[in-house]
């Protein structure tokens, strides 16, 4: 074989050699997932059912979601169209806090028999246009202040 | 000439290698709508919806229930909650739970014009700055239901 030759066939196969490496190394995908994926942001999302919580459980079917830590019985239902579930299956006192500004009342389950409703000064039974009072109707009522410190009875309701 | 045909037979032989070689690096990357699962440490959305036929809200807010609900964590004065539904059937409540079992103080709309609130035992409305003292409370007529 000549010098030509062989130099000529070096040449070719260099080529071909280096064109094959360029195009693996082009044609190389890398992969990196996480889980969970660290950060999402989306316009608009749409979940089936959901979980603010890695750790709850899903609890219901379309259109529910819990939040909380292990335990929690949160969750934003769709019984009755939309409801509310709040606390966890031990040890808990849930409850919903309204906020305006520094003055907030509070609706708390205190525990097992007493839902506890607190406020800066009244609470107020209005009908929907804030314009007269409604009516309470409950089994007793107890006063705890003023001069008469004891059972509100039938009797004396009018010192009400 | 041998030399030249052998030299040109192993490129040929090369070059069907490396294509095959190539073809073995084809990626194929399948998509799912929607996803079936998703896990997330952080997760923003301008608006979200729970519930494959629940509309949208606001910018703000979350909805949530089917296509009959009104369930909405809402932006409107800052935050505020929705519930309930277009079906006048509906009675829509808060429930409060310190257990596994049922509810233990439940808030509800029993009807158009009854709001019901629901415990065991009591409710005692007290005042937020001193817990320990109560607070009042302002009603038209009071009914004594024993």
């Amino acid at each position: 074989m000549t010098k030509r030759k062989w130099f000529f066939t070096i040449v070719v196969v260099f080529l071909v050699a280096w064109n094959v490496l360029v195009q693996a190394q082009q044609d190389q995908v890398t992969i990196t997932t996480y889980f969970p994926s660290p950060n999402g942001v989306f316009s608009y999302m749409r979940t089936s059912r959901g979980a603010a919580s890695l750790s709850a459980s899903f609890t219901g079917g379309d259109g529910n979601l819990v939040w909380g830590s292990s335990g929690t019985m949160g969750r934003l239902s769709s019984d009755q169209g939309s409801s509310i579930e709040l606390g966890k299956t031990s040890a808990a006192a849930p409850y919903i806090r309204l906020r305006k500004g520094a003055v907030n009342s509070i609706i708390q389950l205190a525990d097992d028999n007493t839902l506890y409703i607190y406020v800066w000064n009244n609470l107020s039974l209005y009908d929907f246009a804030q314009t007269t009072w409604e009516d309470l109707h409950v089994q007793r009522i107890y006063y705890h202040w003023g001069w008469m410190n004891g059972t509100i009875e039938k009797a004396n309701l009018q010192y009400l | 000439m041998k030399t030249i045909m052998a030299v040109l037979g192993s490129v040929v032989l090369l070059a069907a290698f490396a294509h095959i070689a190539l073809a073995q690096d084809q990626v194929t990357i399948t998509t799912y709508y929607p996803s079936p699962f998703g896990v997330y440490s952080d997760l923003r959305a301008n608006r979200m919806a729970v519930g494959n036929s629940r509309a949208f809200g606001n910018a703000g807010t979350v909805t949530w229930g089917g296509s009959t609900s009104y369930g909405t964590l809402s932006e409107d004065q800052g935050s505020s909650i929705e519930l309930g539904g277009s079906n006048a059937g509906y009675t829509p409540y808060i429930d409060f739970h310190n257990d596994s079992g049922d509810y233990d103080a439940r808030i509800m709309l029993v009807s158009n014009n009854v709001l019901g609130i629901y415990v065991r035992d009591r409710v005692e409305i007290r005042n937020t700055n001193t817990p320990s003292n109560y607070a009042d409370i302002g009603v038209g007529d009071v009914y004594l239901c024993t």
